[in-house]
């Protein structure tokens, strides 16, 4: 009767031991945590001021970038959110390319205009987006699609309900 | 010893043939002063420009702001203001605004954007004029077409004339995102083929006229069948030449007036770049978007082209090439170093001047009687203020004795 080697079992379960914490370390969630409070940062920086009681639930970022017809689309969107002060929404398009009078109201007390276009080095979303956050950290990020603009719209919507 | 005698004299004459050659005088600019106009917004490029106003003889800078505060400001160099005009009406027309030329305080032309219509305004803010250039398009027959004016500002109308740059078959209403990349390949495909430059006549009559030129000049002269050229469509109505260029290419071609068809070709040579963006394939299976920002954004490639009517000068602007920059972030996307060409009116280089990076906007120049301005107000510079527009002032120095 063949008995199998178990010998290897000394440093098999030990290394996959290594790879499972690795795979689980909290990298991933420290950079997480890192961007959230660079983002934080960022809107407090500029004006934004969070709920008291509520938490921010997610931040809505408009730019120029890419379709423009998307863009403007979103800005529509965007507008029935001016003042909820549970979402926090950065303009950084620039108002020569796109009519972003709506957020300039004075009601708008959780928008932050991002003058210098300096928003899209604090995270992975480049364009048109939303970041959606759970217990301050970023859960995840819709980055705006011309394909699929009105499953984005809903999907943000969705999760804003 | 006879054969020396041949060999000296021809040595001779080809030292003297070489030393009478003409080159063209140099020609300089020199920084005279900064200038800003508190605005309340800051205008960009293609909506800024200078005119000179027949009604009083006198020259103009104007800047306008028309999607969001939808206003036009006509100002003197001085800074004193003469004209603020509300462009409200926009908002009723429903439109954005693909192009801008002030011709007048009572002749405001905008060109919308994807929608083909053309639009007068007076001081009054007010349309007096409006041309639907759909139905004129249409009578080119090859589907729908779309125009464009030069991507960084200037002239779009002369002598009663429009000349823009176009494309076929795009989504007029619908822009395709990179994503759609089938949309963008089938555009680009069709858009090689067809004409690409468009003129209207006798635009203020009731008879206007179309013609279109141009045809497949993308496949012709910037990258071959297979390639896109994306990016910018760059040209530059002068006061006797139209001229086509473009971030893919080296050259730049001068068009007839006549028959709007490539009649020669310069090279934009310089010392410090290498010039003209690589094409994209077509058919490239893992295309991205990724890759034509990279492109645009870090090589070398002609970016504004403007004609000094005082002068008799043209401008080019060059950016470098800076893939081999160890601080790419900090020099990408016109941060970087650029070339300010200078050519005479014959398009002879009469110099090349290094400009400085992150200082000035190379796509923002504005000729003015007193010199050349350069806009120093981009919202990648740490000085951007989000309500001005600034711009240095240069005095532009020819030789006396040069032609021009």
């Amino acid at each position: 009767m063949i008995r199998p080697n178990m010998s290897f079992l000394k440093w098999w379960f030990p290394l996959l031991l290594i790879i499972e914490i690795g795979c689980h370390s909290p990298a991933a969630k420290e950079n997480s945590a890192a961007e959230m409070e660079h983002v934080f940062s960022f809107l407090e920086e500029n004006g934004y001021q969070p709920s008291s009681d509520k938490a921010t639930r997610m931040v809505l970022v408009l730019t120029d970038v890419s379709c423009p017809t998307c863009n403007k689309s979103y800005a529509l969107f965007l507008e029935k959110y001016v003042a909820d002060p549970t979402i926090a929404i950065v303009v950084s398009a620039s108002p020569a390319a796109l009519d972003i009078s709506a957020f300039n109201d004075e009601k708008a007390t959780n928008v932050v205009v991002d003058h210098r276009n300096q928003f899209r080095n604090l995270t992975s979303l480049k364009g048109s987006g939303a970041i959606l956050l759970k217990a301050n950290r970023i859960d995840t990020i819709v980055e705006l699609s011309a394909q699929r603009l009105d499953k984005d719209f809903q999907f943000i919507e969705e999760q804003l309900k | 010893m006879e054969q020396y005698k041949y060999i000296v004299l021809l040595t001779v004459f080809l030292v003297v043939g070489c030393s009478n050659a003409q080159e063209p005088k140099q020609a300089s600019i020199t920084p005279v002063k900064n200038l800003e106009w508190q605005l309340g917004y800051s205008p960009i490029e293609q909506h800024s420009g200078s005119f000179i106003n027949k009604a009083d003889g006198e020259e103009y800078i104007y800047f306008s702001e028309p999607s969001t505060k939808k206003v036009l400001d006509i100002l003197t160099l001085d800074g004193e203001l003469k004209w603020h005009i509300s462009l409200a009406a926009l908002n009723s027309l429903n439109e954005r605004v693909e192009g801008f030329q002030v011709l007048s305080p009572d002749s405001i032309l905008v060109v919308s954007m994807y929608t083909n219509h053309l639009y007068c305004f007076n001081s009054k803010g007010e349309v007096w004029k409006h041309i639907d250039l759909n139905p004129l398009l249409e009578k080119l027959g090859g589907g729908k077409h779309e125009v464009f004016v030069p991507s960084y500002g200037g002239h779009f109308y002369k002598n009663d004339a429009l000349l823009f740059l176009g494309t076929s078959s795009i989504e007029l209403e619908n822009e395709p995102s990179w994503e759609q990349i089938d949309i963008i390949r089938s555009t680009y495909n069709i858009a090689n083929k067809s004409p690409q430059c468009f003129q209207f006549s006798n635009i203020f009559s009731d008879s206007i006229k179309v013609r279109s030129g141009l045809t497949a000049y993308t496949t012709k002269y910037l990258c071959g069948k297979d390639s896109m050229a994306l990016g910018a469509f760059q040209y530059l109505l002068a006061k006797d030449k139209l001229i086509r260029y473009s971030e893919h290419s080296n050259q730049f071609h001068l068009v007839s007036n006549s028959t709007l068809e490539v009649v020669d070709t310069v090279f934009a040579r310089s010392e410090h770049t290498s010039v003209g963006c690589t094409p994209l394939l077509v058919e490239l299976k893992n295309f991205e978007s990724g890759a034509i920002v990279e492109t645009r954004q870090t090589q070398g490639c002609m970016v504004q082209m403007v004609h000094d009517h005082y002068r008799n000068l043209y401008y080019l602007s060059v950016k470098h090439d800076v893939r081999n920059r160890k601080d790419l972030e900090n020099v990408r996307d016109g941060r970087g170093p650029w070339s300010l060409m200078i050519y005479n009116s014959d398009l002879e280089l009469m110099n090349e001047i290094l400009m400085p990076e992150q200082t000035y906007a190379p796509e923002n120049l504005i000729v003015c009687k007193q010199g050349l301005l350069i806009g120093t107000n981009r919202r990648e510079y740490k000085t951007y203020e989000h309500d001005k527009a600034k711009y240095e002032l240069f005095e532009v120095v020819v030789p006396a004795t040069s032609d021009n």
